[in-house]
């Protein structure tokens, strides 16, 4: 699994790189351009075989995986909200605790 | 790594804000992501609304040559599964960018925050009041800042798994969408033909110079205009999905914070406008 993921980050940082190059360096030949964009397609490949994603993947399958991706998402911003709800009533119970504590000190 | 420039230019962002407020970020991500969506989504909704107009225009033509008004029948035919099934995701990529945008949306990053400094203050005053040191609530504060910035990164982390997972996903998604380019392109051509032949019948059992042939014939003019833009547009699909493939890589290669994550996504998804345009 480490090592799946260490190479997934070289992957991620190749790829970042090349896009950079192509987007950032004025003047790049046709030839270089279509070398760039040859490397980009076999990164993307690799990065589907890497993460043991089928390549030949259905229509319904992407649907099914950008679905269940969509719920975890949500959850994660629920969460969010749930942390910030208690930090806020927790702090307007102390608020009221400190009110009692000033006057018996 | 180095995406020193674009970061940069981020940052340069930020110091001047001379950016848009975050929630309207969040807009235009949204609206961004939909116009991706939308290429995917078009050739379903050209089959389906070519589909009923030519029903509705044969059975005019049938009315006008003499025979007796019926209600128009509902199209036989059906835009093809394939076109379904890109309609299915182009949904589906709505949504999950919709939930995206708003998992790394700062403006709750920093109401919780805030939160998190109010009970630090409460706590720091208890802590004053019991004669603590006036160290003590300064601390908490540094506490409670730490200990949230510590929850945001892992939230960070979750949210890079879900693009993690989805990234393979998107990359056969562009596959697939180049390899049916032509097949879908072909439906949309059919679509258009049929939906011609049976708006030039109309034409042809109308009275030439009549002012309301003219108007019909502008009408036609006009939507087969569109149909042919949208068949054009529709082609671009897999260029859009590449646009959100190559954000999502930079997201996951950038170390940067949550709202980083945001403006990133933004500035690649914004060129999908151009496509669509180009």
């Amino acid at each position: 699994m480490a090592k799946i993921s260490a190479a997934k980050k070289t992957i991620i940082n190749a790829f970042n790189m090349l896009l950079n190059i192509r987007d950032q360096t004025s003047g790049l030949t046709a030839a270089q351009k279509s070398d760039i964009s040859t490397a980009l397609s076999a990164l993307k490949l690799e990065y589907v075989a890497l993460s043991g994603v089928d390549p030949n993947a259905t229509y319904s399958e992407i649907t099914h995986a950008l679905t269940t991706a969509k719920t975890n998402l949500e959850s994660i911003r629920k969460q969010r909200n749930q942390l910030k709800n208690t930090l806020t009533s927790v702090q307007k119970i102390w608020g009221s605790m400190n009110a009692v504590i000033g006057l018996i000190t | 790594m180095n995406i020193s420039i674009f970061r940069t230019a981020m940052f340069a962002c930020i110091t001047l804000i001379a950016c848009s407020p975050t929630e309207s970020k969040l807009e235009a991500f949204g609206k961004a992501s939909d116009a991706a969506v939308s290429l995917v989504a078009i050739p379903a909704q050209l089959s389906g609304s070519t589909l009923s107009d030519a029903e509705v225009n044969r059975n005019h033509c049938r009315y006008v040559r003499g025979n007796k008004y019926e209600l128009a029948a509902t199209p036989s035919q059906k835009p093809s599964k394939l076109v379904l099934q890109q309609a299915n995701v182009a949904k589906a990529l709505s949504a999950y960018s919709k939930a995206l945008a708003g998992a790394l949306s700062s403006e709750e990053e920093k109401a919780l925050r805030e939160a998190g400094a109010g009970l630090a203050g409460e706590l720091g005053t208890t802590a004053t009041t019991l004669g603590a040191s006036p160290k003590v609530p300064e601390i908490l504060n540094l506490l409670t800042s730490a200990i949230l910035r510590i929850d945001a990164n892992r939230r960070l982390a979750d949210i890079k798994a879900e693009m993690d997972t989805v990234l393979p996903y998107l990359i056969v998604l562009e596959t697939r969408l180049r390899e049916d380019a032509k097949t879908v392109d072909a439906e949309m051509e059919r679509r258009i033909l049929d939906w011609e032949r049976q708006a030039r019948c109309v034409l042809s059992v109308s009275h030439r110079n009549d002012p309301t042939t003219r108007a019909l014939f502008l009408e036609f003019d006009e939507t087969k205009r569109k149909l042919e833009a949208d068949r054009r547009k529709a082609s671009k699909a897999a260029d859009g999905v590449a646009k959100l493939i190559e954000a999502h890589f930079v997201v996951l290669g950038d170390k940067g914070t949550l709202e980083e994550g945001l403006d990133i996504l933004n500035g690649f998804i914004g060129q999908i406008e151009a496509i669509k345009d180009a």
